[in-house]
């Protein structure tokens, strides 16, 4: 097993890494705007069809009252429009605002961030399929199944919070610190400050 | 279509080089963290703190090709980095971290793969029915 990164080589590939996050998809690196996209896929997806069926009710209700205008009005009150020209945009996919790919390129992305870490277990030697997180963590919740109980609940605070506060450690952490933004700034020292104390009152426990 | 395969092929490229970086600082190991929460070894929060001076500089020198995306600082910042704080001590991941783990073979990450998910959902209603705060978690 080879040792971890000395801090200057974890600095420089994590602040490269921002950099690159921003150059080549023009928007901060975050992962906690990722997981929003994938548990709003459903809601995301359904609002898209009912608007695309929105949009094809309203075609047909366009074109018939351009049909009646024409009728009562004749073509000169429609002086170079075409019929159902409107209409036939509206009903065009493209401009209905839909955007599946993009829940697919945050799951593609969370995805990779997996792929990464097996590989680079892999590749260290660290991989190994454990039913114990951590023997620190075993000993603290008094047993390895209490421990998943242990990990559900903090999962859910991580959850819940990282939405609450719209950023983590990568979204306010690293992209947001690095920007000076007085939220994010503030987010870190609050999120930061909560898990030294959090981790310190668990060494006085043990 | 071309411009559709460029930007999954990004988004990949760099899920990728994420996970191999946070596998390789230690930041999935739940001991190294914790070592790092306690403040008895600084090596860890040493290479956040100069990946934000790096990034930091990198977007004042090149500001004009990597425009500011400020955050908002809305109500939900500081209850919701109360719970983030705590919940990342007490299992030891992040929204990102979680897949690290799994990629390490760390099972009981599955847990915290649910939890986080749930977490999302539950807010999701809690902030829909009763928050509704602009979060300009969009802009993410």
């Amino acid at each position: 097993m080879t040792e971890y990164w000395s801090w200057w080589q974890g600095g420089l590939a994590l602040g490269g890494l921002t950099v690159l996050f921003r150059l080549l998809l023009h928007r901060p690196l975050g992962v906690s705007g990722s997981w929003l996209k994938i548990a709003s896929s459903r809601q995301e997806w359904l609002a898209d069809h009912q608007a695309q069926q929105f949009a094809n009710d309203q075609a047909a209700v366009s074109h018939a009252l351009l049909q009646a205008t024409l009728a009562q009005f004749g073509e000169q009150a429609l002086a170079g429009r075409q019929p159902g020209s409107d209409s036939n945009k509206q009903a065009d996919p493209k401009n209905s605002g839909a955007s599946p790919a993009s829940v697919g390129q945050h799951a593609v992305f969370l995805v990779c961030i997996f792929i990464g870490g097996l590989l680079a277990a892999l590749y260290t030697g660290r991989f190994s399929v454990d039913l114990e997180l951590s023997q620190l963590l075993t000993s603290l919740s008094h047993g390895v199944a209490q421990s998943w109980l242990y990990l559900l609940f903090g999962g859910m605070m991580v959850g819940f919070g990282t939405q609450m506060a719209a950023g983590c450690t990568s979204g306010h952490g690293l992209s947001g610190c690095a920007q000076l933004s007085v939220a994010s700034l503030a987010a870190t020292g609050i999120f930061f400050s909560c898990a030294v104390f959090t981790a310190m009152f668990f060494s006085l426990a043990l | 279509m071309s411009r559709l395969i460029k930007q999954y092929s990004a988004n990949a490229l760099l899920g990728l080089l994420l996970g191999m970086v946070l596998a390789n600082i230690g930041f999935a190991d739940y001991d190294e963290l914790h070592r790092m929460l306690s403040l008895k070894d600084p090596r860890m929060l040493l290479s956040f703190v100069m990946a934000i001076i790096m990034a930091g500089t990198a977007f004042a020198v090149f500001a004009e090709y990597l425009p500011r995306q400020k955050k908002l600082f809305h109500p939900g910042i500081i209850p919701g980095s109360l719970l983030f704080g705590v919940g990342w001590a007490v299992c030891g991941a992040c929204p990102a971290i979680v897949f690290v783990q799994l990629g390490m073979g760390k099972l009981p990450a599955l847990m915290t793969l649910v939890g986080i998910f749930l977490g999302v959902k539950l807010y999701r209603y809690v902030h829909a029915r009763y928050l509704r705060w602009d979060t300009g978690s969009c802009s993410v």
